[in-house]
């Protein structure tokens, strides 16, 4: 598939390729297989170094899951996952021994959602932040001390917040928390899995705004997961869109939001609630609900849903495909080069103030 | 401060809040969640509540349905005005906690939607049988209709094969559908109130958009009057008539929802207002952020609650007095003392 131009790029930093993980559905006495839930089927994407790849879709569409392959917390069921390691080769992870895995470690690091459960509440700030640096026997426990301070200043929280209890912080303190201790390890790539959507607006915004700087400090690449497009828009480069398991289209950002090529991503971006009362629309109404990926659709899964459906859609799955030779977008449609789908209102449709 | 009671003399008005205190004592303090707050809602308008974490918009749904008693906070002070089905008007804020006469109220005449469906049902019994309780509870009715009425309600929220679904238990029905299925149990004895208290925070956004559709539709089919808590501004701005926006226990700013857009006046709203990322319109690479976050309501700052963190914070005004709501037009009030606010 396209990925292939992307090979030699000696900006990516982590490939995909056609990534699968199959959950078996057991029953009966003896758990005999009767079928699997495709949680995650035909994936495929890479990341360049330094840029912030959203992965967006509703639950259950496979991007937590998405995140957890390329984390290696499972072993996957088929496809590829490479990494640029630090010998400045793409590796594939996919199958390393524990060992190995404790050193991938060092170089992916993941900020979870709620930093209410993420921090353990019995250990102090400072053992929450030097774990990581003790189980990797990284530094005498002065350094790993003097490390953990660098990154409360990094993070914008005081040096003496060390011996308290994460009960003591806010919600948006402990993220901060929590992102402190996925960066202390010094990563390449931090996988974020909704970092903001347990927070409230005002601190959301100085958690992006961290994020966003840490990038340019640190150099991170970021995958970050969400749900909300909005958040989604203002800190990605490039997004992908999930539906039960599969991607239907990647695209640059702006590109993606003016002119999304999947039926799916312009109803998704008609769902969100534009905070503009003069703007209220005509939504695209999505009916149903996602489809079951135990037991997908034929043909697209989201025709059922899908407002411009042809037969050809019904019996047969659509290919994951650049959208012409002029762009860098992919989708998974039969009808994308004819349709021309409606974006999120642009400056131009706003009323003046 | 005496303001005009304006329920006795406006048949449109249903609830009305003056000066509202609701307290929680703890080991550590009094917790002032509720900090004198005042509002009126009419039948015809979905009011948004919009606030932080930790404003009290919460404990205010709470202290209408007067279900903060059980959880250890108390009413302290203030009125909750409600004009009943058959017009009398009774002071929530006065009956006795446990009554007969606040029982009859709930479920009835107010409900309320939560935010977590999965928590909000109870996992074993079926969604038919907790819908039944809620019907058979207030009126006489054989429970074969109370069955028959469930089912109806399911289908009115467009649960598809409702009578299959009347026996299915919460787990068994995906987050939109377990929503789907709140507001039916809600909305079963037709209440003229319904208080919904992040109905789809825990939602996709597509789902989102079904159930904010659903719940306009049945606010118009059932004449009722929705106060939505949200603290998503976005979807105020797709469903409410009008907006109050909350800070640590008070009213900061009311209006109608077009002006606390395109014309907010308290500092807080406007900040609000910059610091969501939009969907729409062009991205601006940085974010404005409010400094610091919401303080405890154990301590709320002297003077205006907001003004630590407040960018027009005027020394010796601000951090002294309070501002008390001031109306700059007929219906959009503010507390800021840029505006004169006070005696």
């Amino acid at each position: 598939m396209q990925s292939a131009a992307a090979v030699h790029d000696e900006q990516v930093l982590l490939k995909v390729d056609d990534l699968k993980k199959y959950f078996p559905i057991r029953r009966g006495f003896i758990k005999r297989t009767i079928g699997h839930v495709k949680a995650v089927d035909e994936v495929s994407f890479s990341v360049r170094a330094g840029e912030t790849l959203g992965v967006v879709g509703e639950s259950g569409c496979g991007k937590t899951t998405t995140a957890r392959l390329i984390m290696q917390a499972f072993p996957v069921t088929g496809g590829t996952i490479q990494l640029r390691r630090n010998s400045g080769n793409l590796e594939d992870i996919t199958g390393l021994n524990s060992r190995e895995l404790y050193f991938l470690r060092r170089e992916i690091q993941m900020v979870f959602q709620d930093p209410y459960a993420s921090l353990n509440p019995r250990m102090t700030v400072r053992d929450l932040l030097t774990e990581p640096l003790v189980i990797h026997r990284i530094g005498t426990s002065q350094e790993r001390e003097r490390r953990a301070r660098e990154m409360l200043d990094l993070v914008g929280l005081q040096q003496e917040y060390l011996n308290r209890y994460p009960h003591a912080f806010s919600g948006g303190q402990r993220q901060r928390l929590g992102i402190a201790r996925a960066i202390i390890m010094n990563p390449k790539l931090v996988v974020c899995d909704e970092p903001v959507s347990a927070l409230d607006v005002s601190v959301q915004a100085q958690i992006l705004n961290l994020l966003e700087d840490l990038q340019t400090e640190l150099g991170l690449t970021y995958i970050f997961i969400a749900h909300d497009l909005s958040v989604v828009r203002h800190v990605c480069d490039r997004v992908a869109v999930m539906y039960v398991g599969k991607l239907v289209e990647f695209a640059e950002v702006e590109l993606l939001f003016s002119k999304p090529k999947h039926p799916y991503t312009e109803a998704l971006l008609s769902a969100v609630p534009v905070s503009n009362p003069s703007l209220r629309k005509e939504r695209i109404m999505l009916g149903g609900e996602v489809a079951d990926p135990a037991n997908p659709p034929s043909g697209c899964y989201f025709h059922p849903r899908c407002t411009y459906k042809k037969a050809i859609c019904e019996t047969e799955e659509p290919e994951f495909t650049l959208v012409s030779e002029d762009t860098t977008s992919m989708v998974r449609c039969h009808r994308a080069a004819e349709l021309s789908l409606k974006g999120v209102p642009s400056v131009r449709d706003m009323p003046q103030p | 401060m005496t303001q005009p009671i304006r329920i006795h003399n406006d048949p449109g008005v249903i609830l009305e809040l003056l000066n509202l205190r609701t307290v929680f004592e703890t080991r550590g303090g009094t917790v002032r969640a509720v900090n004198g707050i005042s509002f009126y809602t009419r039948n015809d308008t979905v009011l948004g509540v919009v606030g932080e974490s930790g404003c009290g918009k919460t404990v205010m749904a709470h202290s209408i349905l007067r279900t903060v008693d059980p959880m250890g906070g108390k009413v302290a002070d203030g009125n909750i005005f409600f004009r009943r089905k058959n017009g009398e008007v009774v002071d929530i804020a006065s009956l006795p906690s446990e009554g007969r006469q606040l029982r009859s109220l709930r479920g009835s005449e107010i409900s309320m939607i939560f935010q977590e469906p999965m928590t909000a049902f109870s996992p074993v019994y079926t969604i038919g049988q907790q819908i039944m309780e809620v019907i058979t509870l207030h009126q006489k009715i054989p429970s074969r209709q109370a069955k028959a009425k469930a089912i109806e309600m399911l289908g009115r929220v467009s649960i598809p094969k409702p009578e299959v679904r009347v026996d299915a238990y919460p787990h068994q029905l995906s987050g939109g559908m377990r929503q789907r299925a709140m507001i039916a149990m809600a909305l079963s004895c037709q209440p003229k109130l319904l208080i919904a208290d992040e109905p789809t925070t825990a939602l996709d956004v597509t789902i989102q958009a079904q159930i904010l559709e659903l719940m306009v539709a049945l606010q118009r089919e059932f004449e009722m009057n929705i106060i939505m808590i949200t603290h998503d501004l976005g979807v105020i701005a797709e469903l409410a008539t009008d907006v109050v926006v909350m800070y640590l226990g008070s009213i900061v700013e009311k209006a109608p929802v077009g002006e606390v857009y395109s014309n907010p006046k308290h500092p807080y709203t406007k900040a609000l207002q910059e610091s969501i990322p939009r969907v729409e319109g062009s991205v601006s690479k940085k974010l404005a952020t409010i400094s610091g976050s919401v303080p405890s309501a154990k301590n709320i700052p002297p003077g205006c609650p907001f003004h630590p963190r407040c960018r027009e914070f005027m020394q010796g005004q601000c951090d002294v007095h309070v501002p008390t709501l001031e109306t700059l037009s007929a219906d959009h009030t503010v507390a800021c003392w840029l505006y004169g606010g006070g005696e």
